[in-house]
């Protein structure tokens, strides 16, 4: 069930040069569950007229009244909202789509790379809403420090552990990409109590999961949408 | 193409069309003359408005009004999601059909599998368990409630009991609490039927929340109209995929219509047998349907929502004159009672006539129709009972002794928001006067 309606970019946080984080406020705000996407449009839409050229991006938030989206610069359309996207630009939005759901009961080990920590963002609003008691890990690969976005203040999530590895600069984290063997290693025999939830380019969903399965590990969700490949 | 809203004042064709419809308005009522009908469509002109604005956008398929429609009636009832579809009957067929989806593994329905229900109702309620090669399995109903009896229906459910399929018979909501205990006691799937039962509720929640789907009608008859409509109601994001499919030709996709690429990946999936990438938009996982409807009768159904309360309030308000106004007769008439634990939005009011009574239900009914008193029969009678059935598979548990007293002494009359205190003081001077000729 989704609603199509305008929205306005209130903010844009910077996070890095192709890295965006636009706060838009919905004229029409619904619900919608923590892993949950929208289409995106910078043009206008009509009742009368077919859908305008858009693209598809995480919720990036939860249970806030305006709306997180995490952009990538990898494309046309999307060097077109590092053009256009200005406070005070209005913009077309549908939502909410998708069955990647992060409300279900249980603890979770996220797996994503670069901007694949778009949908986990939400689930963070979503702990700390509900005051959440189970335990998440995230292990994430990001080519810059930046990219981890406020997962630096991860410690205000209570039960949420973040395992980052930073692969084109030198910081306080790996600089290399996380391998099967951190996974692992750091939930130990408990790692099939957890749900696993990956997220990122279509080759890292793809060996992940044959190494996970390799581990006897089978409650496996992903979301392969979010690639950010532009045609 | 030049776009019709371009080039159209709406707001002086509204304000002609409020004109022409109020020149249209004659509602009087003449006793004995001015038919009371059992059911009927309550509109005022913002219907009629809203139906010139959604043909004014030329868009006519599902669209803004429907979106609008579905995320008004989800909020009514606190629930996450309502698919529109063209009728009650469509609302029936994809809620049970969704649940015979591979997509749930060994959860879903099988040919063979049993569904519990009962046959004094409504042919559609129990056809697409038939259409699914699914086995009915009817129950006996009470007299009063007209609903299932509970008392023994443990005893019904076998191994291949898979799922309960009933509906909220007249208005009047079925034992919720022991019907909830069974399915949570055997894991079975609920589908409540309330296309009579909109707004009533049971230990103070409304009906179609308690199921895993619910289902409505916005035919005429019912609470609130589109002229042809339906609903399909879950709180289960899961199934709501299931749903749409089902409706939307069976096709794996979820873009709206007009819209492509709305997963992004449109090009970009293998999909079984099919080459790499093709083309999302046909790709299909279900054998499904099209069973959606216009935005010409979504527009209309805004407008009733609106209405939808005061709907609800003159219904009850009008039940409880006439079972005010009737309970003199309870000698010869079983009147209607609702299930306890519940508030109904009564669809009609239920009469049974008595086996002691010195009149027949036909002869009562005769006389109601002469007096322009509009009586329906309770649907089906007993279904199984119905030439349709006749070589359909089903079992019955237990013996169908008060369904058979519903198909041979039960009618109903009106008490849709159309009919006033006036009528409803007729009605009741009708049965008075044919009454004291009966007993003289």
């Amino acid at each position: 069930m989704t609603v199509t309606t305008g929205g306005t970019i209130e903010s844009i946080e910077k996070f890095h040069e192709d890295l965006w984080m636009l706060n838009i406020t919905p004229d029409k705000m619904r619900r919608y569950q923590p892993g949950q996407f929208l289409q995106f449009s910078l043009d206008e839409f009509s009742y009368s007229q077919p859908w305008p050229e858009s693209r598809t991006f995480s919720i990036a938030s939860w249970g806030r009244e305006y709306m997180r989206l995490l952009i990538k610069k990898t494309g046309s359309y999307t060097s077109r909202i590092f053009e256009e996207a200005v406070p005070g630009r209005r913009v077309s939005l549908k939502y909410p789509y998708g069955e990647f759901l992060l409300s279900e009961n249980g603890n979770k080990a996220i797996l994503c790379t670069g901007a694949g920590i778009s949908p986990f963002l939400s689930l963070l609003d979503y702990l700390n809403k509900v005051e959440s008691r189970e335990e998440v890990f995230i292990f994430h690969t990001a080519p810059h420090k930046s990219y981890l976005v406020e997962l630096g203040d991860i410690a205000q999530y209570g039960n949420v552990h973040l395992v980052a590895f930073v692969t084109r600069e030198s910081c306080e984290f790996p600089r290399r990409r996380m391998v099967i063997d951190d996974v692992i290693s750091t939930l130990g025999d408990d790692a099939n109590q957890f749900t696993f939830y990956l997220c990122g380019s279509d080759g890292f969903l793809l060996s992940m999961q044959k190494e996970l399965r390799n581990n006897r590990i089978e409650k496996i969700k992903s979301e392969s949408w979010t690639v950010f490949k532009e045609v | 193409m030049i776009s019709l809203s371009a080039i159209v004042d709406r707001k002086q064709v509204f304000d002609d069309v409020k004109k022409y419809l109020s020149s249209c308005d004659s509602r009087h009522f003449c006793p004995g003359k001015t038919t009371i009908p059992f059911a009927g469509r309550v509109f005022d002109s913002s219907e009629i408005v809203n139906l010139v604005d959604a043909a004014l956008d030329t868009w006519l398929t599902t669209g803004r009004y429907a979106e609008e429609f579905e995320y008004q009636f989800a909020e009514f009832f606190g629930l996450s999601s309502c698919s529109l579809v063209n009728s009650g009957s469509s609302a029936n067929l994809i809620a049970l059909t969704s649940l015979t989806s591979p997509k749930l593994g060994e959860r879903r329905l099988k040919p063979g599998d049993e569904v519990i229900t009962v046959a004094a109702g409504f042919p559609t309620t129990v056809n697409p368990v038939v259409q699914n090669n699914l086995i009915p399995v009817f129950i006996d109903v009470e007299l009063g409630t007209y609903n299932i009896n509970t008392k023994n229906l443990e005893e019904a459910i076998t191994e291949r009991t898979k799922a309960i399929m009933l509906a909220h018979t007249l208005g009047n909501p079925f034992d919720l609490g022991k019907i909830m205990q069974l399915v949570k006691k055997y894991d079975l799937f609920l589908i409540e039927d309330c296309c009579d039962a909109l707004g009533s509720t049971y230990d103070g929640k409304m009906v179609g929340t308690f199921g895993d789907f619910a289902t409505f009608s916005f035919y005429p008859a019912h609470h609130i109209t589109m002229g042809e409509g339906g609903a399909v109601l879950t709180n289960s994001t899961e199934y709501e995929r299931l749903v749409r499919s089902f409706r939307d030709w069976g096709r794996d996709c979820y873009c709206d219509p007009g819209a492509s690429n709305t997963c992004g990946r449109r090009f970009e999936q293998q999909h079984g047998d099919l080459p790499y990438g093709y083309d999302h938009k046909y790709v299909y996982s279900h054998i499904g349907y099209n069973l959606k409807l216009t935005d010409l009768q979504a527009a209309v159904g805004v407008a009733q929502l609106k209405k939808l309360p005061m709907f609800i309030e003159k219904r009850k308000h009008n039940f409880r004159r006439l079972k005010e106004g009737m309970k003199k007769y309870s000698e010869f008439f079983i009147l209607p009672e609702a299930t306890p634990s519940s508030d109904p939005s009564w669809f009609a009011f239920p009469i049974t006539v008595k086996e002691s009574a010195p009149f027949t239900r036909n002869e009562i009914v005769a006389h109601l129709e002469s007096s322009k008193i509009m009586t329906r029969m309770l649907f089906g009678g007993n279904l199984t009972r119905q030439p349709a059935y006749k070589d359909v598979k089903y079992r019955i548990f237990g013996e169908l002794i008060n369904t058979d007293i519903v198909m041979n002494r039960n009618f109903f009359i009106g008490v849709y928001p159309g009919i006033t205190d006036e009528m409803i003081e007729y009605i009741l001077h009708v049965f008075d006067k044919f009454i004291r000729e009966r007993t003289q």
